[in-house]
């Protein structure tokens, strides 16, 4: 009787999980339709005409090798940059207890109150201003600070016993040694969590690379896949396809980055 | 000895300059300094466009308060703050529940194949805003959309997803919280597997059921990003645009437009800069007070 | 952790901050590299920013191929860059701010950015050979690259299951209940058409039913007089909105945008789409399954299309002038032209070539431009030159979206429309 409850349970998680992500394998699905079957009704489920025309076009008509370079190259130093100021940033928020960390903490906490879109012109003249302009640096040194990865660092730390600190504090190890050899290790598996976040922020961003790039040769690939979008016209067909290109990269980081949240053995860390 | 004696009693002073304190800048500096050059100093420019008739070329002069002024009088922007209340206050405790429950359930290990559970359920973070909007298109279009040419086929009267307010509306809460709560989730995942199961051992060594264990442990340790959670969704669902943009964009009439897109439209695509910087900063200025007083909140629950 | 040495001083704390302070100067300081128009051999890069459709065939790309090689020892070699169609006005405001204009632009407005384009009076090209003029101020600043225009595209095939005629002459035009009837009758008569008539949510198309029926935006006699609230604009609208009631002949859905004409008319469930001579590519590459045509529109008091376009133009101050000039020059020579316009399917800006297409009807919308109203033109020109940098943005579209949706009726939309222009629009009066 267990048994049969159990697989019960385990059709029913599968079942919601594929119509959970039913809209995106639909999306792939289409992309191998071509342009005529895209637009058929009665729609067809499983492509009729199986073509790979699509994905040959966009191969042909995009650099997406240099596209991936410059994208992936962004996402990582990004993303660097990001987990080791938000982490440091975090840490002193939660871990420490001065009026002034408060005000900083609110203060942060407006950043993310004012969208990016309505402030552009001000941001582009920052960007100007620091020399950032038509670099690939533009597209990563404005976005690092940012609120959302020290808010959830913040958060992680606070949950983390004080005990830990004042043990090694009493054992003799300094305020950074505290933090980048027990606090910054324990907190492994929100590291990858903001790492993922870091990662899907910038290979998804377009507003920086936008406003910080104008050589055709530096280009990432979210800015190729808008010119997909014409005036009138949306080029359907190639559009699909290389949003399914653009989307394996980040697909296979998160996998890694799955098993290091996964994996991660937290309780036995924090007992202290 | 002596060292440590000193460092403590500059400690216990808590004012001054001491080396904990130090450190505690120390880490914030950098974030601090791009909190300066890329937020205050962009926002600065922002208030001063919104006191102008700035139109994002040459002309700009200084109107006082008139943007200001007129913005209160537009019954537009009633409508569209109380559509975007509405928005916020249906779809954060939607995309709440349903990314804490995704979350218990993919950070349990004992589901055989929960590692495919997860990427497919996770899969949804990894698409941009415009991909989101794109693929429930395919879904929620009236004429080749998945869900109305099922309807067909199986005999049943087609929903109107473009054209009925309430049916466009549940599409861009079903499509944000879709896209949105994969985030929270992962959050949430990384918060439960900081739980002690030396606790929740011995909670159900002493007789606790499930939902003791949940409402008694579980649900206590998640209280602070619980609070991050909550607020960000609060500031994410009132910033909601470039997927409802590309998924209905604002219709049908103005049924689904929401505050950001209101800018967006009555200001940048008319170049009315200043017009468009004076509703960012009343914008701002309600989230201000809403984080605030959720702050508030947040800080008397945990004394 | 016991053995971790004792007792650091904040001035380790303080190092450490100077240090991350110093690493993200160092970050800083080497990324700025500007951008050079002359490569390290010398050769003068010329180049070209665009945001075509990709549905155009890459012709500029196949200009830029045939000019690098006709010019390839002569140092001189163009780069097209393509970038969207809804960031084009970002980009040049920011590098207008950057100093780093493009040498050469092709896009559908110059005026805004007129103080930045490069006068052309002094090169061969001659202004008189271009439909729309880019004169300003006496001097010839922009080039006309190609004209688009507003027309209406059949599904022959179920037009011709059902023997409905359609006009591709003159004298068969329909007037707009007459269309009106025809389309009816093919979804009648076709178990496979279930909208008769679809238009795209854009103000150049839904603009062109209204100026039908003798819709003015400024009185031709004193351009800031704005005249649009009138009743033949209101006869317009309610003939436009009935289309989208009950027993009209097309759907809400279409018509506020949230489904795309286009996509639409390729299910093949459509009887007529009225749309721009763009489509033309797209619907040859991606309709299979049954024939379709353009044909000439419905008229009620006026006959009008919209005639549109891009500019092809130079910026000042990029230090590649001269070539910039010698290219605009090489590109208008006949057979250079002609074959630019054959390449991308486009409706020529000048009136000195003979362009062949591979795909059908191009000439019903030559047919068009010949015998529509000057009225939209003057509009647009009005719009475009004396309010330059200001913008109503899509107000009649946005108008139109919302009385579809039943929040306005037609002196609701003439309200709001007149309003918006108003509000955004210096020195006009109603």
């Amino acid at each position: 009787m267990k048994k049969v409850k159990g697989v019960a349970v385990h059709v029913l998680l599968f079942a919601l999980a594929f119509i959970w992500i039913f809209p995106v394998i639909w999306l792939v699905l289409s992309s191998f339709k071509d342009g005529s079957e895209l637009f058929t009704y009665p729609l067809t489920i499983l492509p009729e005409h199986f073509t790979l025309d699509n994905y040959k076009t966009a191969w042909e008509q995009f650099d997406l090798m240099l596209y991936t370079g410059n994208t992936a190259f962004i996402t990582v130093v990004a993303t660097v940059i990001t987990v080791i100021m938000s982490s440091m940033c975090g840490y002193g928020l939660a871990k420490y207890n001065y009026k002034w960390l408060n005000v900083l903490f609110l203060c942060l906490l407006a950043t993310t109150m004012l969208p990016t879109e309505v402030i552009m012109s001000p941001s582009f003249t920052v960007l100007n201003a620091l020399g950032l302009y038509n670099s690939l640096w533009g597209c990563i040194i404005p976005t690092v600070g940012t609120m959302t990865g020290v808010f959830l660092m913040r958060q992680f730390f606070i949950s983390v016993p004080n005990e830990l600190m004042e043990s090694a504090r009493i054992d003799g190890a300094s305020e950074g040694q505290i933090f980048t050899r027990i606090m910054f290790p324990i907190c492994r598996p929100q590291i990858a969590i903001l790492a993922i976040f870091s990662f899907q922020w910038r290979w998804n961003d377009y507003i920086w690379p936008l406003l910080a790039l104008s050589d055709p040769k530096k280009y990432t690939l979210q800015l190729a896949l808008r010119t997909l979008s014409g005036a009138e016209a949306v080029n359907w067909t190639v559009l699909l396809s290389t949003a399914v290109l653009t989307m394996i990269p980040i697909l296979i980081v998160f996998i890694i980055f799955n098993k290091q949240i996964m994996n991660a053995n937290m309780s036995s860390g924090v007992k202290g | 000895m002596m060292k440590k004696m000193n460092e403590a009693a500059v400690a216990r002073k808590g004012k001054g300059f001491d080396t904990r304190q130090a450190w505690a800048f120390a880490f914030c500096l950098p974030n601090i300094l791009f909190f300066l050059i890329f937020f205050v100093a962009p926002a600065i420019v922002g208030v001063w466009y919104s006191l102008t008739n700035y139109n994002g070329f040459k002309q700009m002069d200084f109107v006082g308060l008139d943007n200001y002024i007129r913005l209160f009088q537009d019954s537009d922007f009633y409508s569209t703050l109380w559509r975007t209340v509405l928005y916020s206050v249906v779809s954060v405790p939607i995309g709440y529940i349903v990314s804490l429950g995704f979350g218990m359930l993919l950070s349990s290990e004992k589901i055989k194949g929960i590692t495919i559970l997860r990427i497919l359920i996770y899969w949804p973070i990894l698409l941009s805003t415009i991909m989101v909007g794109l693929t429930w298109r395919w879904i929620f279009g009236e004429s080749f959309g998945l869900i109305n040419f099922l309807l067909d086929s199986a005999g049943l009267p087609q929903i109107h997803w473009a054209t009925d307010s309430t049916a466009a509306f549940i599409t861009t809460i079903i499509a944000g919280t879709w896209s949105g709560c994969g985030t929270n989730m992962l959050i949430f995942i990384g918060a439960l597997k900081q739980i002690s199961t030396e606790l929740v051992e011995a909670a159900t060594l002493d007789g606790a059921n499930k939902w003791q264990v949940f409402w008694n442990i579980t649900l206590p340790h998640l209280k602070p990003v619980s609070f991050m959670v909550i607020i960000l969704s609060i500031i994410g669902s009132f910033k909601v645009f470039a997927m409802v943009q590309t998924l209905t964009n604002g219709g049908p009439g103005t049924a689904t437009t929401y505050m950001i897109q209101y800018i967006y439209t009555t200001g940048f695509t008319r170049n009315r800069v200043g017009y468009a910087s004076a509703v960012s900063m009343v914008l701002f200025v309600i989230l201000l007070i809403l984080s605030f007083v959720q702050t508030k909140i947040s800080d008397k629950a945990s004394d | 952790m016991k053995k971790v040495a004792y007792g650091k001083k904040w001035k380790m704390a303080l190092g450490t901050a100077c240090l991350t302070v110093a690493g993200m100067a160092a970050l800083t300081g080497c990324s700025g590299s500007s951008s050079s128009s002359t490569s390290s051999d010398g050769t003068v890069e010329l180049e070209i920013l665009l945001a075509d459709d990709t549905l155009e065939g890459g012709a500029m790309q196949a200009m830029v191929d045939k000019f690098n090689e006709e010019h390839a020892d002569q140092g001189v070699q163009a780069y097209v860059n393509e970038i969207a169609y809804a960031d084009m006005e970002t980009q040049i405001k920011n590098r207008a701010q950057a100093g780093n204009l493009p040498a050469l632009c092709k896009m559908s407005n110059f005026d805004t950015y007129v103080d930045y384009v490069l006068p052309l009076d002094d090169t061969s090209l001659d202004p008189e050979m271009f439909n729309r003029s880019g004169v300003r101020d006496g001097k010839l600043m922009a080039t006309d690259i190609n004209d688009t225009a507003v027309g209406m595209i059949i599904n022959k095939t179920a037009f011709d299951a059902a023997g409905v005629s359609y006009p591709t002459t003159e004298e068969e035009r329909w007037t707009w209940d007459e269309f009106v009837a025809a389309v009816k009758e093919v979804d009648e008569k076709n178990e496979s058409i279930t909208t008769p008539f679809v238009i795209d949510h854009s103000q150049q198309r839904s603009g062109t039913v209204l100026y039908h029926f003798g819709m003015q935006y400024f009185d031709p006699e004193d351009s800031t007089h704005i005249v649009f609230r009138s009743e033949d604009t209101k006869r317009g609208i309610e003939f436009f909105l009935s289309m989208f009631e009950d027993g009209g002949i097309s759907r809400p859905s279409i018509g506020t945008g949230a489904e795309n004409a286009q996509d639409v008319f390729k299910t093949g469930t459509v009887a007529a789409h009225l749309a721009g001579n763009w489509v033309i590519t797209d619907y040859t590459d991606n309709i299979t399954d049954f024939e379709w045509t353009p044909v000439l529109m419905p008229y009620e008091k006026e006959k009008s299309t919209s005639l549109g376009g891009n500019w092809f133009y130079a910026f000042d101050g990029t230090g590649v002038e001269e070539e910039a000039k010698d290219f605009l020059e090489w590109f208008y020579q006949p057979e250079n032209y002609a074959l630019y316009c054959e390449t991308g399917n486009y409706l020529p800006g000048t009136n000195n070539v003979e362009v062949t297409y591979d795909v059908p009807g191009l000439d019903i919308f030559n047919m068009e431009i010949a015998a529509s109203w000057d009225q939209p033109q003057y509009d647009t020109e009005v719009t475009e030159q004396e309010h330059s940098g200001e913008s109503a943005g899509n107000a009649l579209r946005d108008a139109l979206d919302r009385a579809i949706a039943g929040e306005l009726d037609a002196d609701g939309v003439m309200d709001y429309v007149v309003k918006q222009h108003l509000d955004s629009l210096t020195g006009l009066h109603e």
